[in-house]
């Protein structure tokens, strides 16, 4: 997405001397997905505007980025496409969270955790097409993982000790939707690896 | 004196933007993926800025 304008405004920067030829790239690459990630952050607080469940929608999204940034996991080859497949999973999950009881929660939360933590365990990090991650990039992100996780573990069991069950089943649900992206690339990698 | 104030604003905001993308690009070097954006194919000179 916005690759003709981000290329004229690396243009404009190099013209006027803030950056240099070399540094061309970086500073596409960081523009093209800074500016997507901020239209994502956007439409995501937008529907959680519309759903009037903005502090889920922002609770979801930290707990699902923590483990979503080191743990990695499948990734679409178009940039529209992620963007929409993104805020749809936003708005579903928000849905969930609309239409399951107060008094199932815990429970769930509970189900979500014990399928989702085995799974990050055995497979994270796991690298893309895009970014393969070398033996050392997975031993570092695999430390972080773990310890991401066990933060969030930590935050869940104090959460529905005071209560507050609803923030502990969004970030379930972070949690187990990261767990369902690894196991979506891992199958993808194994049948590519297959074929 | 205006055209310069003016001169200087743009640089300014130019300056704010390379930081910006500097640092969007070094989070993405030192993490597995982006979390909801698309994961572009990662510039080689990026990995200068990787700091493990």
């Amino acid at each position: 997405m916005f690759i003709t304008q981000v290329d004229k405004l690396t243009k404009a920067l190099i013209d006027r001397k803030i950056i240099t030829v070399d540094n061309r790239e970086i500073i596409n690459y960081g523009l093209s997905t800074g500016i997507e990630l901020i239209l994502n952050l956007i439409t995501t607080l937008t529907i959680g505007l519309i759903l009037n469940m903005v502090l889920e929608s922002i609770v979801f999204v930290v707990s699902f980025a923590y483990i979503r940034v080191y743990a990695g996991g499948y990734h679409l080859n178009k940039a529209t496409n992620c963007y929409l497949i993104s805020n749809g999973i936003v708005a579903l999950v928000l849905l969930t969270v609309m239409m399951t009881p107060k008094e199932s929660m815990a429970s769930i939360s509970l189900i979500l955790l014990s399928i989702s933590i085995p799974i990050i365990l055995q497979f994270a990090p796991i690298g893309t097409r895009n970014k393969p991650l070398s033996c050392h990039e997975k031993y570092y992100f695999r430390q972080k993982v773990f310890i991401y996780m066990s933060i969030e573990l930590i935050i869940i069991f104090f959460l529905l000790l005071f209560g507050m069950i609803t923030s502990a089943f969004l970030v379930s649900l972070g949690i187990f939707v990261s767990s369902v992206l690894i196991v979506i690339a891992t199958y993808k990698q194994s049948s590519i690896l297959e074929n | 004196m205006k055209k310069i104030k003016k001169l200087n604003l743009i640089n300014i905001l130019g300056k704010c933007i390379v930081s910006f993308a500097l640092i969007v690009t070094t989070l993405s070097v030192n993490t597995a993926c982006v979390f909801i954006a698309h994961q572009s194919k990662l510039p080689e000179s990026a990995k200068e800025l990787q700091k493990f």
